[in-house]
């Protein structure tokens, strides 16, 4: 019974009931069903996956959402797969079971509802999700077209110019330490670099992005 | 009626005492007494006595105690004003001392019998009512009376006579003594009176007086010469304390001293055109620097700009030595162009240059500037710095490294006895621990030890020994250990020789070794260099033989070890027989001998065909040597001074074979070809064949052949990758026993760790996100600036 209606809030956790009906264990499993590979009954790969958004009418190579619903759904196992008891153990936690009801559940979906802590946490979701097999890296030019995706130039001011640096450094695959830390850097560093310091902690990989900054602001 | 002998206030005092003591001395002390030695007569005085006494005693209300307490002040005090002060307020300068010494003296007197005459009082009236002692009050009636009244003038007039004698003027000590000695005595039991009427006043003189001295000096005088003076001052006024001021006094006016002619014009004197202090140390004016020490010394913080001029021209002189290297470094860039020497990484003029440099200023810190820590940190920072200089495409760590190998191996042109060799290695250690890459020195020096050893270079065991103890003392066993490690084994090689020997005696049939003599030196894996091997090595058979007995020798003796041999290092006497058979005795390598045994005539030679050419690519089969080797070994035997062999390279476009056999080293024109001429290789090339020389002589019958070296001076790979290692295992370590540090903290404990490089700090962040990645440790979540250990 969904007594209470809930005013949606911004930073809210979603609603949970505004479609159809309860949650239903059978209906989620056919739904998995539908999806998955035969052959390979208890993974959903990428192909798997991208049934699902076509079926949600969501762009997997540049929808945010696509990501963040793994990511509630708890697709932790495998980068770029979720297993069967993910996905179904998911559904029941978003209390969706249909494609539906999923479909009402995609405003929620936006990362700007997430808090700073939550955030973080799917940040740091999506650099694992993303590597290939058992990779600890990813490759340079996969940073640079995931990192718009996944952040704003609200949350990282130092976005674009960063995505310009990528391009020219010689490093040539991001480590989940160096991910992680341009966050941080977003909130720590000012994006005009003002109150940078000279002996921080930062990964090599930021201290030449500053470097380079330095560089281009006197040129 | 009263009793007839009960003595009066007025009968005792006016018509006894007055008369008969007071007024006399009064009288004596006014007009002089030089004729008598003492004042008064015993029956004089003791008639005052008793007559004191006596009136003291009678019963009250005739006791006069009071009376005669007061009395006795106040007869002073009149004294004093009315004859004493006013002679003293007319005078001035010398006079007025001279009567102010006089009334002192007059009334130490006059106190002294003015105590003794009404002595009883002190004994009980003064006691029991707690009043100053006779001799105290009338000290007092002094100083109040006339001292306070006349001091300010006194001292003056003191001070004045002061200044005349520093101006050279003779004064009159004796009277300044005695004026100074009254000082002290108005002090009552303290200093008082003399420190805050007299030594202020001298003091304020005496900076004034040297303040004036200093304006003339400063600019007329060079800075020796005006140190001479500073001394020469300190000097007088030390003497001046002692001939008739106040002990007290003596640090006080020296201070006053150090302030007017050294703090204040410190920098002035340093600095001065032509005579400061960088002019005195380009000159090597010893004693001048010697004073400069001892007189800055005085005062606060007064050596550290010395130090500083020190430090800064130490620097400058050795810096000049690296430009005199860079120079000759560039002339061999130059000839190393055009075929000649190029830089190399023996340079024992930059070394010695750098070690007369800081044994030259070493001795200055010791003697000197006695050893002081900031003369002694001053020359560590130059050195500091110069030692990590850039020097070229050579490292100063090889450098030093190189010339130790000069110092203790065979054969150097240098000709020193044992002594200078050691006081050499001792002055090189010392040089050695300022610098940074100390492990890069390490490996060089280990190779280069390696070398000396197994080429048997080393001029003395003993000097090996002494220098790596040296090594050990100043860096700790872990440092030394491969080099110890390489010595033993060396010395364990003996033992195993003679037991190897013994077993070859004794197994003739077995071994069948006869006239081979043949020697094993066993290497223990890990102390020495890692030598390529060259196991796919054919060899003759004849040497292969040797190593099969060996390793049937060295299994009995030891168990569990594996022998790999290691063809690349070895020597070999080989005895060629040339032309009409002259026999010549070749010290070749191991592998110069072997390609050399392939152009035997023997046919259990491997390729021996019997003395017939053979070409590169069918040697190189045969013997079975890497490429490059092999062109290294022909190259040695067919192009170098000695050509045992003859290289025959391949004619362009002709024949290239046996038909064309000349004596020929290799510049020789191909006249006969009309075709275009291929340049003349000097170096030895696939295409060549080569072949016995039997036009081989040379006027001796001993030769060496000696052959390009194989290794490299060291791996800069190696050292960049015990480095990693090293930083990794020094992180983890203190993370582990930390659990939480900030970066900051832990970069500086890993400098700290590492005494042998100092890396830079980018390196260690570098390890630290490998370590990240490794998961032994991770960023705190909070705080992104601070580490947690991974347990």
């Amino acid at each position: 019974m969904f007594s209470s209606k809930k005013v949606a809030k911004k930073d809210a956790p979603a609603p949970a009931a505004s479609g159809s009906g309860k949650f239903d264990p059978k209906a989620a499993d056919s739904l998995y069903e539908s999806l998955m590979d035969p052959d390979d009954p208890d993974l959903l790969s990428m192909e798997g996956i991208s049934k699902l958004c076509e079926s949600l009418e969501l762009d997997p190579s540049s929808d945010v959402r696509v990501l963040v619903l793994l990511w509630k759904l708890g697709a932790v196992s495998k980068p770029g797969n979720i297993t069967r008891t993910e996905f179904t153990t998911g559904l029941q936690k978003l209390q969706a079971s249909s494609v539906d009801k999923l479909k009402s559940l995609l405003p929620s979906l936006d990362p700007g509802f997430l808090d700073r802590t939550q955030f973080r946490d799917f940040y740091k979701f999506v650099f694992q999700f993303s590597r290939e097999g058992t990779n600890k890296t990813i490759e340079k030019e996969i940073i640079i077209s995931l990192l718009p995706i996944v952040l704003d130039n609200n949350r990282a001011p130092h976005l674009p110019h960063f995505l310009k640096f990528l391009e020219s450094t010689t490093h040539q695959r991001i480590t989940l330490d160096q991910w992680d830390s341009f966050l941080h850097f977003n909130h720590q560093i000012k994006e005009d670099m003002s109150n940078l310091e000279d002996d921080g902690a930062w990964p090599l990989l930021l201290d030449e992005y500053a470097e380079w900054r330095k560089s281009a602001a006197k040129a | 009626m009263g009793d007839p002998n009960i003595i009066t206030l007025d009968e005792g005092w006016n018509k006894q005492i007055k008369v008969v003591a007071l007024d006399p001395l009064e009288t004596m002390l006014e007009e002089g007494f030089k004729t008598k030695t003492r004042l008064f007569s015993n029956q004089e005085y003791a008639k005052v006595y008793t007559i004191c006494y006596n009136m003291c005693t009678q019963k009250s209300p005739y006791n006069w105690s009071e009376q005669l307490y007061i009395r006795h002040g106040e007869t002073i005090a009149e004294y004093l004003r009315n004859k004493v002060l006013p002679s003293l307020k007319n005078k001035h300068g010398e006079q007025l001392l001279g009567e102010f010494v006089r009334r002192g003296e007059n009334h130490n007197i006059m106190n002294k019998w003015h105590q003794k005459f009404f002595m009883y009082l002190d004994r009980y009236h003064v006691k029991y009512h707690q009043l100053p002692s006779l001799e105290d009050a009338g000290l007092r009636y002094f100083k109040t009376i006339v001292f306070d009244a006349v001091k300010a003038d006194v001292t003056a007039a003191i001070v004045d006579l002061i200044n005349i004698e520093r101006n050279g003027g003779v004064v009159d000590k004796a009277l300044i003594k005695s004026s100074v000695e009254i000082y002290e005595l108005m002090g009552m039991n303290s200093l008082d009176a003399y420190v805050s009427d007299f030594e202020t006043q001298l003091l304020a003189a005496t900076h004034t007086y040297y303040a004036q001295k200093v304006e003339a000096w400063i600019t007329q005088d060079s800075t020796p010469t005006y140190m001479l003076r500073v001394e020469k001052a300190l000097d007088e006024e030390r003497a001046r304390v002692a001939a008739y001021l106040n002990p007290e006094t003596e640090s006080k006016l020296l201070q006053a001293l150090d302030a007017e002619l050294l703090a204040r014009r410190q920098t002035e004197l340093l600095e001065k055109d032509g005579s400061g202090c960088r002019v005195l140390l380009m000159n090597d004016m010893i004693d001048d620097l010697s004073r400069m020490y001892r007189l800055f010394s005085r005062i606060t913080d007064g050596l550290v700009p010395v130090a500083e001029i020190f430090k800064v021209h130490i620097t400058d002189l050795g810096g000049e030595k690296i430009t005199q290297r860079l120079a000759r470094v560039e002339t061999a860039a130059k000839e190393g162009d055009k075929g000649g020497e190029k830089e190399s990484n023996d340079d024992p003029q930059f070394i010695k240059d750098l070690l007369a440099v800081h044994d030259k200023y070493l001795t200055m810190v010791n003697v000197q500037f006695g050893s002081n820590t900031l003369f002694q940190k001053a020359l560590k920072d130059a050195f500091n710095d110069l030692v990590n200089r850039d020097v070229g495409k050579f490292k100063t760590a090889d450098l030093v490294a190189s010339f130790c190998d000069r110092l203790l191996k065979t054969g150097s042109t240098e000709k020193l006895s044992d002594n200078e060799v050691e006081e050499y290695l001792e002055k090189t250690v010392q040089l050695f621990s300022y610098l940074t890459d100390q492990d890069l020195f390490a490996e060089i020096y280990r190779n280069q030890l390696s070398r000396r050893l197994l080429n048997q270079r080393s001029a003395s065991d003993d000097m090996e020994r002494l220098m790596i103890s040296k090594l050990k003392s100043k860096c700790g066993a872990q440092f030394t250990a491969k080099m110890e490690g390489m010595l033993n084994d060396l010395a364990i090689g003996q033992e195993h020789a003679v037991s190897f020997e013994k077993f070859v005696k004794e197994n003739q049939q077995l071994t069948g070794l006869g006239k081979l003599e043949f020697s094993v030196q066993v290497l223990t894996t890990g102390h020495w260099p890692t030598y390529k091997s060259y196991d796919t090595i054919n060899l003759p058979p004849a040497m292969l033989k040797c190593t099969q007995v060996y390793k049937e020798y060295y299994d009995v003796k030891t168990s569990k070890r594996r022998l790999a041999w290691s063809y690349g290092q070895g020597n070999c006497n080989v005895k060629g027989t040339f032309g009409k058979g002259k026999v010549f005795e070749l010290q070749v390598t191991t592998l110069q001998a072997i390609v050399m045994l392939a152009f035997n005539k023997d046919p259990l030679c491997p390729g021996g065909l019997a003395g017939a050419p053979i070409s590169f690519v069918a040697l190189q089969e045969s013997v079975s040597i890497p490429e490059d080797v092999l062109k290294r070994v022909l190259h040695s035997l067919a192009c170098g001074k000695f050509k045992v062999l003859k290289r025959i390279p391949q004619a362009t476009g002709g024949a290239a074979d046996s038909g064309k056999v000349s004596a020929f080293d290799g510049e020789a024109e191909g006249g006969e070809n009309k075709k275009e001429k291929a340049p003349q290789s000097k170096g030895v090339l696939v295409t060549d064949t080569y072949a016995f020389n039997d036009q081989f002589t040379c006027p001796m019958r001993k030769i060496r052949i000696p052959m390009s070296l194989l290794e490299e001076s060291h791996n800069p790979k190696r050292v960049e990758e015990d480095r990693s290692i090293a930083i990794e295992a020094a992180i983890v370590r203190i993370m582990k026993a930390r659990l939480t540090l900030s970066h900051q903290q832990l970069v500086a404990e890993v400098l700290s760790q590492l005494s042998f490089f100092r890396p830079d700090p980018k390196v260690i962040k570098r390890r630290i996100e490998a370590l990240i990645d490794r998961e032994y440790l991770e960023r705190d979540q909070e705080n992104q600036n601070t580490y947690k250990y991974m347990a």
